[in-house]
């Protein structure tokens, strides 16, 4: 399935609401939520955080792992105010396309 | 064991490929470059048991990744400012440029005052004009001391080109304030910054180069066919052009130069 930037940004806003996470674990927890269903490439995964971070959204702070430097990223209260407006503004989309696509009786 | 120099190594490489696509700044390059890497070797300890072999697991993991040419494509255009930040950028460099313009207008309201002090009103306001009858009793009913139109023309424009001149530099001191408040406000990156701060100093300086050229080609132009009288007129705007043009043209210099451009070209 295709996703568009503003549906992609929602979904990793979700993904993140749960708990802080690195980039791998977001994708593997987009992956296993959407049941495989939204197997983007997953390299476009990391532009799309910087772009949520850059908007104030996430934030990122780096862990040593092994001796190797992971960035975590977490929700801001910003994030959750877009992440709440995000689902109602999708909610609402999503009604009014089940409506129009109704069978009639 | 040590890897031979041709021994596959699909992560590598694939970073070699990315890094060549990507038109971020440093620090958002090596970034991207540092999640990628431990993405794929996490990726790939994961698939190497299924895959067999280690390369045979990176370059899986590297397919999954996607192309370097579709991540390096999402990432530059991450960087892209949308429309309201477009417009921001667009509406502070045009009032960037206006305050350059007003300041300088400022300035030679200084020089026009300081001409009249040091060689009197007639090398600023004598320009050689013809004066309509209703502009000349206008002019006498403002100078009554004045004894002809021509003299009272003068003492007109000498004082306006100092009183307007420095209204407008005052409202190009307002809105430098305002710009420079704006500032900190805009999108962009640092080399985003630079390139914005660059670029709009770079056209101010042609601008006042090009005004500085006009109005010093219209003072010689003056002297030569009239004598002293009015060339302050053209002379105070002369100079601060030039001189802001040459401000504006090392302060371009300085921001663009550290972009570095040329080191990009060279590295491929």
């Amino acid at each position: 399935m295709d996703l568009g930037k503003g549906q992609l940004d929602l979904m990793l806003l979700a993904v993140l609401e749960q708990s802080p996470a690195h980039g791998y674990a977001i994708i593997a927890a987009l992956r296993a939520r959407s049941d495989g269903g939204f197997d983007l490439p997953e390299g476009t995964v990391y532009p799309a955080l910087h772009r949520l971070e850059s908007r104030g959204w996430i934030v990122s702070t780096t862990t040593a792992v092994n001796g190797r430097r992971r960035r975590v990223y977490g929700l801001t209260s910003k994030g959750e105010r877009a992440l709440r407006d995000g689902r109602r503004d999708w909610e609402r989309t999503v009604g009014q396309i089940r409506a129009v696509l109704a069978v009639a009786p | 064991m040590t890897p031979r120099h041709d021994d596959p190594e699909p992560i590598e490489d694939y970073l070699d490929e990315l890094l060549s696509l990507l038109r971020l700044p440093p620090r958002a390059t090596r970034r991207l470059l540092a999640e990628t890497e431990d993405h794929l070797r996490q990726s790939a300890n994961g698939l190497v048991e299924h895959s067999g072999s280690l390369v045979e697991a990176e370059r899986a993991a590297v397919a999954e990744f996607g192309s370097p040419a579709e991540v390096a494509r999402a990432a530059n255009g991450a960087r892209r400012l949308g429309p309201l930040g477009a417009s921001a950028v667009t509406g502070w460099s045009l009032g960037a440029l206006s305050a350059t313009g007003l300041l300088a207008i400022g300035a030679s309201g200084l020089l026009a005052a300081l001409f009249n002090s040091l060689a009197g009103p007639r090398f600023v306001g004598a320009l050689p004009v013809t004066h309509p009858a209703s502009a000349c009793r206008y002019y006498l009913a403002i100078h009554p001391g004045a004894h002809t139109c021509s003299q009272a023309a003068m003492l007109e424009t000498s004082a306006d080109a100092v009183s307007l001149r420095l209204v407008a530099g005052l409202a190009g001191l307002l809105l430098l304030v305002l710009i420079v408040w704006a500032r900190r406000r805009l999108p962009g990156d640092v080399s985003m910054n630079r390139l914005r701060d660059g670029g709009v100093s770079g056209l101010a300086a042609v601008a006042l180069a090009g005004a500085g050229v006009f109005l010093a080609a219209a003072a010689l132009d003056t002297a030569v066919q009239h004598g002293s009288g009015g060339v302050g007129w053209y002379l105070s705007g002369a100079i601060p052009s030039c001189a802001g043009a040459v401000i504006c043209g090392a302060a371009a210099w300085h921001r663009l130069r550290s972009l570095r451009p040329w080191t990009h070209v060279a590295s491929t």
